[in-house]
């Protein structure tokens, strides 16, 4: 068998490129060329491989060997050594966090064996940029298969017999969604792409949208195939200028190749496709709001029905599909609902993408099958919790979500279990906390976000977020109240039950969650005045044990107040009066050392 | 059927939960919902629960179904509504509210004026405050969150509105009555979460965003936030007249309120044609102008040289025997446009029966008035305001609608929202209404504008299968047409021609595919179109074939100008020579030359240098009678405040002289014979309609000289000059000057 032929991919993604991944690709190009081994070893950059917190990530093909944070000057050793020697680089092999070994092959790494890939299949594989990357994957014959082989009946009958929900958050069957479009029997429909992801931390859409944004892009057209729409838009924030410009190169690739604008394929389908660059709101993720904006207005949700699918852009009828969503589509056309069903639960059929981030780790995104526990996520992907520390709580959902203990790290995630122990699944967003996470400190920190991110309309979400934070503000400053926790809760449901949107509607989730699952630590904070995770700065004190103090002076240098005295050499004191609590010292002990000590502030 | 409250409630498809409520007499309290603007769904007061529905829907946006069972007052609900008010009330000013003394509080202190707000007491809204209903609704009784004000800066640095965002709710009804209504979008949501306000772009003053202070916002405004500046701190009115403005031809209905039997505000009444809508005139500048202390209050005589208050009587006796010494052919009248008819009707049988002079002039608006003798004459039908919305294609013509009628430009977003299209041809390069159209032509010169009235007649033309036919019908020199068309090419044509194909085009398939047309005539067009006799021979050859949907309107800038074109015998001017000169309305004083005996009747001194006797007239607020809109319909003026001093309506004026001169001549003169004469004079003259539609055809004069941009409306009114008396007004006006300097 004739030798495949060396390529060199490096990671493009936005993480990657903003510790230099192109100039990783420039010297490898460079060298390539100028050692005269060009045609035989392609040099390429794909799109993002998930596993950001390894960047920049320079993949060798065909022996898929993984290497990470590569720096432009690494590249001549990986082609003297590698491509010339064909000896692997072994100092840039990423290293397994829990065995310590060195693992040379990309699909051994444990953070990809246990993924299964279905939306993100082709991220870290294909240049983005090149639409015949795409093709050679068996792109475009999903739309070639719908609009020549089936009629848009059919195409829904396929999705709606997937099961296939939608990656937005709320699980909504997409393919009813279509049916209800289609069914309003209007010429003029619009079929939407939501790619304003707003959660904070979330970036799969991004992600799927710079390393295959045709998937998108065929997603979306099978959709206005679907559903009868011959306008679209695609709404990405304007902080994604990466994900934008790769879908603009995209457009203007599909169009040449007939795929996009009018009478596609012969088909006598027309699609036309605008780009909508958001201001970066978080409301404007709501279908109502994005329509709003869509339409040049300020992005406000507005109460349905009537729903967008009846009236939406222009008063038109309107689907607005996620980005996961709509990079469902062409697989299951192509490969068939049943080959989708077989992934994932029998009510969550397929894949689900998350964001793992925080405490844990290797961090990145990963994309998992419906049903797999969050054990499997946090501690198989994701490696556990380093340090040693102890794992405190799983942060679901974004902002929206809700915080899970470890008594429900066996629960296995799709749309409904997530919702009954209180959280949702959201975009993906997986935020991993260990002991020393408060969890009032975190139930704060997502409710001040949603409080900044409501667009001010209804008074509920408004004000109702604002009055709630003011108590948790009063919490973690040890002024909290008795009635406190009654009032949260009351508020909560208040705000629940009476908000417009789903920004309101799910903005207490943090607090009832960590209420339901943490009860003691606000009871501790109001009633004891303590944090049992020393993390709010009211309640805490550095004190410096005189047994383990050596004396470095590195802490008395780097306090900001002057609240630390005492000469190099001796042991060291901490001015209760002075002290501000930033934390500097803590952080400059010595982790040999270790003097310093975070206890529960005296009263 | 519906069920609401276990009420059976009839189905009516289309209605929302709320409109079914409100049809069965059920109250669901609400915030932001307004007649005219339909639902928001903001406020949240409006959750109900409906059966098989698991959320609460707001009942201002969900529409009814078929068999729906609706609750609105469930215990959970009201808990919501009182949590919700609870909120709103945790950063508004609420003292008052809760205070257990509030009622006689009211009663024996009032009302107090402050810098700021703190409580109901100290609040413009006082007393008429929505959120104060809601919270005694909901029995909200006090707060169980600590007060935090938002400490939002109070916008004081605009004329007319003044603003205070920590009174705002954010219902929205001032930003959706800015841009649905009126169609200016000055006003916005600006900022998010908490920090979440109603206010303009880069926070710039309401004057430099376009807005025209036409008070919209205020007057939808359920708290105090947004208040009119002048009149923030009168309290509770004593009474509310209804009655007319007269500013401008419109003749909007307008409540007056009344305090110390002073017209102190001016609010457009809701069930008046105008919908509740004005204009920075009727909303703002009313009761600062009846109230300047320019008013003239008792008559003078010029005595020795002075000016001196005397008796009606002595002034009167003064005036007859004027009239009686000079030769009729000596003495001549100006009547304003601001007298009613029946002042006028009888100022002309003073002049013509009593005094038998033929010097009766009519002030201002010749252009208006001979517009509507001319389509009276050619029995073209004038649209009524009210059906200027249901308008297809709306044309107009000079494009400071803004500042001549903007109240037409309420029903014009009207017409536009139900897919009607609008026209302007702007002739002087104005552009304050342009930008709202959906076609914009801008003729540089007369002649230019009639080459476009040609192609767009020759593209019809095209189009029509029986177009030369019908045209050979109606027009009798369609020779002379026809051979001026084809002189004119279709498209294109002279170099220097900038109106380009596709307006022409667009222009040419509104007019062929627009059901019902309507042609609004603005004043000023008389600069560019010349006589109006050409203009309309070319608007009805341009509508020739839609005659029985075409309507025209045209938009007289004086109060009462419809009225007295209508009811004028002869239009004169008055002759030179004359000695004896009877002003109501002011006049350039070059054409004082060889009077000798001067009398100066109105409401605001002019001319006092001259003036012989000046007689101090009411403002129409104090008058009755009747008026002439510009869409030709009668409508009635109602006195709502007494007439300050000893000044006395003109109708009384005109009778003490005509009793004086010759007592027995009238017989009684009494207001309401007049009024009947006059109604019937009316009717005669709006009825003698020529049916035909015959055109003939008029060649274009072709002008060389470059168009004018026409100068900037004056706004007056018998004699004063509004900038004048109304000092917010004049830096509204120089504003726009400059504005319009600038581009």
């Amino acid at each position: 068998m004739r030798e495949k032929k060396k390529r060199i991919l490096i990671c493009a993604g936005s993480g990657c490129i903003s510790s230099k991944s192109m100039d990783i690709y420039e010297s490898f190009k460079n060298k390539i060329e100028s050692l005269g081994l060009s045609p035989a070893v392609e040099v390429e950059f794909t799109g993002c491989h998930g596993f950001c917190q390894k960047g920049p990530i320079v993949v060798v093909e065909p022996e898929h060997v993984f290497y990470t944070h590569v720096k432009p000057s690494d590249s001549a050793e990986i082609i003297s050594t590698h491509i010339l020697k064909n000896k692997v680089v072994e100092r840039l092999l990423y290293t397994d966090p829990l065995s310590g070994k060195k693992v040379v092959c990309y699909p051994d790494i444990t953070f990809y064996k246990k993924q299964h890939r279905v939306i993100l299949s082709n991220c870290g594989k294909i240049n983005p940029e090149k639409i015949e990357d795409y093709i050679k994957e068996g792109g475009y014959q999903a739309l070639k298969k719908a609009v020549k082989e089936m009629s848009p009946e059919e195409v829904i009958k396929e999705i709606k017999k997937s099961g296939l929900r939608g990656r937005g958050g709320a699980g909504f069957p997409t393919g009813l969604k279509w049916e209800l479009c289609r069914k309003t029997g209007e010429e003029e429909k619009y079929m939407v792409c939501n790619a304003d992801e707003g959660d904070p931390g979330a970036f799969m859409d991004r992600s799927t949208l710079e390393a295959d944004p045709h998937k998108v892009l065929e997603g979306m057209l099978i959709a206005a195939y679907a559903i009868g729409a011959s306008k679209g838009y695609i709404y990405i924030r304007a902080e994604y200028p990466l994900a934008i410009k790769r879908f603009k190169t995209a457009m203007k690739a599909a169009e040449k190749k007939g795929f996009l604008g009018e009478n596609i394929l012969n088909s006598g389908f027309s699609f036309n496709l605008s780009i909508k660059e958001g201001a970066g709101a978080f409301v404007c993720g709501e279908e109502t709001a994005l329509i709003a904006s869509i339409m040049g207005e300020r992005g406000m949700p507005r109460p349905k029905p009537p729903y967008p699918v009846s009236s939406g852009i222009r008063g038109k009828p309107t689907v607005i599909n996620n980005v996961k969503t709509l990079a469902c589509v062409p697989l299951i056309i192509s490969k068939g609902s049943e080959w989708f069903r077989s992934i994932g639960t029998e009510k969550s059929p397929g894949t689900a993408v998350f964001a793992l981030t925080g405490k844990v780790a290797n961090s990145g995104l990963v994309e998992v099958p419906m049903g797999t526990t969050l054990r499997e996520i946090i501690f198989e992907i994701g490696g556990g919790v380093p340090d040693g520390k102890r794992f405190k709580a799983v942060q679901t959902g974004g902002p929206s979500g809700g915080c899970l203990p470890s008594s429900k790290l066996d629960l296995a995630v799709d749309y409904e279990s997530l919702s009954q122990a209180g959280s949702i699944m959201g975009s993906g967003g997986m935020v991993v906390m260990d002991e020393d996470s408060c969890m009032v400190d975190i139930a704060h920190y997502f409710l001040s976000f949603t409080q900044e991110e409501s667009c001010g309309k209804c008074p509920p979400c408004r004000i109702g977020t604002k009055r709630m934070l003011h108590i948790l503000t009063r919490i973690k400053e040890g002024k909290g109240e008795a009635e406190d926790i009654e009032r949260l809760e009351e508020l909560a449901v208040l705000i629940k039950k009476t908000s417009l949107c789903g920004l309101g509607q799910t903005a207490p989730n943090p607090v009832l969650t960590t209420l339901r699952y943490f009860r003691e630590e606000y009871e501790a904070h109001i009633f004891e005045k303590k944090c049992p995770a020393k993390a709010c700065k009211s309640l805490v004190s550095y004190r410096i044990d005189p047994k383990k103090c050596i004396g470095c002076d590195l802490c008395r240098i780097h306090c900001p107040v002057d609240a630390i005295s005492g000469k190099k050499g001796e042991v060291h004191l901490i001015d209760e009066e002075k002290c501000v609590r930033c934390g500097l010292c803590y952080s400059y002990c010595p982790p040999k050392v270790r003097a310093i000590k975070k206890v529960d502030r005296r009263r | 059927m519906i069920t609401i409250d276990g009420k059976k409630v009839e189905f009516v498809k289309g209605e929302t939960i709320l409109q079914a409520a409100q049809r069965a007499g059920i109250y669901i309290p609400t915030l932001c919902t307004e007649q005219q603007l339909g639902g928001f769904g903001a406020c949240r007061m409006c959750l109900v629960e409906v059966d098989g529905v698991g959320n609460l829907l707001p009942a201002c946006t969900t529409p009814v179904e078929q068999g729906m069972v609706i609750r609105t007052r469930t215990e959970e609900i009201q808990k919501f509504r009182r949590g919700i008010i609870e909120l709103l009330l945790s950063e508004h000013p609420s003292a008052c509210i809760f205070c257990k003394d509030k009622e006689e509080c009211q009663e024996t202190r009032g009302f107090v004026k402050s810098g700021r707000v703190t409580g109901c007491r100290f609040c413009p809204e006082n007393q008429n405050c929505e959120l104060v209903k809601i919270t005694e609704y909901v029995g909200l009784e006090c707060l169980s969150f600590p007060l935090e004000y938002r400490e939002f800066e109070m916008r004081r640095e605009d004329p007319f509105i003044f603003r205070d965002p920590n009174l705002c709710i954010l219902c929205g009804k001032c930003v959706r009555v800015c841009a649905e209504i009126r169609g200016r979008e000055a006003i916005s949501f600006i900022k998010r979460g908490h920090r979440t306000e109603i206010g303009t772009s880069f926070g710039k003053p309401l004057i430099e965003v376009g807005c025209m202070f036409c008070g919209a916002c205020v007057d939808v405004c359920p708290t105090g936030s947004l208040s009119p500046r002048s009149t923030r701190w009168h309290g509770k009115p004593e009474k509310v007249v209804n009655s007319l403005c007269l500013l401008c031809g419109a003749s909007c209905e307008f409540e007056f309120v009344i305090n110390w039997g002073k017209v102190v505000d001016s609010r457009p009444l809701l069930e008046g044609w105008n919908k509740g809508q004005g204009c920075l005139r009727g909303r703002f500048c009313l009761a600062p102008l009846f109230n300047s202390h320019h008013r003239l209050k008792y008559p003078l005589l010029r005595k020795r040289g002075k000016l001196v208050p005397v008796s009606w009587e002595e002034a009167i006796d003064l005036i007859c025997e004027k009239l009686k010494y000079y030769k009729s052919e000596e003495i001549g009248f100006l009547a304003s446009p601001y007298l009613t008819n029946e002042a006028f009707h009888l100022l002309q049988k003073i002049s013509l029966q009593l005094v038998k002079t033929e010097n009766l002039e009519i002030k201002d608006d010749q252009f208006g008035r001979r517009m509507v003798a001319e389509l009276l004459k050619n029995g073209l039908k004038i649209s009524s305001f009210e059906d200027l919305e249901n308008s297809d294609l709306i044309i107009v013509f000079d494009s400071d609608l803004y500042l001549r009628q903007p109240v037409l430009t309420v029903n014009i977003q009207r017409a536009k929202k139900k897919g009607g299209k609008l026209v302007v041809f702007d002739l002087t390069n104005k552009n304050l209404f342009s930008e709202k159209a959906d076609l914009l032509i801008k003729p540089e010169k007369g002649e230019e504008l009639f080459e476009v009235f040609a192609k767009v007649l020759k593209s019809i033309l095209r189009d029509e299968e029986e177009g030369i036919a019908t045209l050979k019908e109606v027009c009798k020199n369609h020779h002379l047409l026809l051979q001026y068309l084809n002189k004119i090419e279709e498209w294109g044509g002279k170099t220097n021609f900038r109106i380009g194909k596709s307006e022409i085009e667009k222009l040419a398939r509104f007019l062929r595919t627009s059901k019902r047309v309507t042609i609004i005539l603005a004043n000023d067009s008389r600069e560019f179109l010349g006589r109006e006799k050409l203009v309309l021979s070319w608007l009805m050859l341009l509508l020739l074939f839609k005659k029985e949907e075409s309507f025209f309107l045209p938009v007289l800038s004086s109060g009462n100008s419809a009225g007295i074109s209508l009811l004028s015998e002869k239009v004169v001017k008055i002759s030179e020579g004359v000695k004896f000169l009877y002003l109501t309305d002011s006049l350039p004083e070059e054409r004082l030359k060889g009077v000798e005996f001067l009398v100066v009747q109105a409401p605001y001194p002019f001319l006092e240098n001259r003036a012989d006797v000046v007689l101090p007239s009411t403002v129409f607020a104090e008058d009755q009678g009747s008026v002439v809109s510009s869409d030709l319909n009668i409508r009635r003026l109602k006195r709502a405040a007494e007439p300050q001093a000893l000044a006395k309506t003109d109708f009384e004026i005109f009778k003490s002289i005509a009793e004086h001169l010759e007592p027995e001549r009238f017989g009684k003169i009494d207001i309401e014979n007049i009024s009947k004469e006059v109604e019937e004079i009316i009717f005669e003259k709006k009825r003698n309609e020529e049916k035909e539609w015959r055109v003939t055809f008029q060649m274009p004069e072709l002008e060389k000289k470059r168009a004018q941009k026409s100068p900037f409306p004056k706004f007056r009114y018998r004699g004063a000059k509004l900038e004048e008396k109304v000092e917010d007004f004049r830096i509204v006006v120089e504003y726009l000057k400059r504005r319009m300097k600038n581009e």
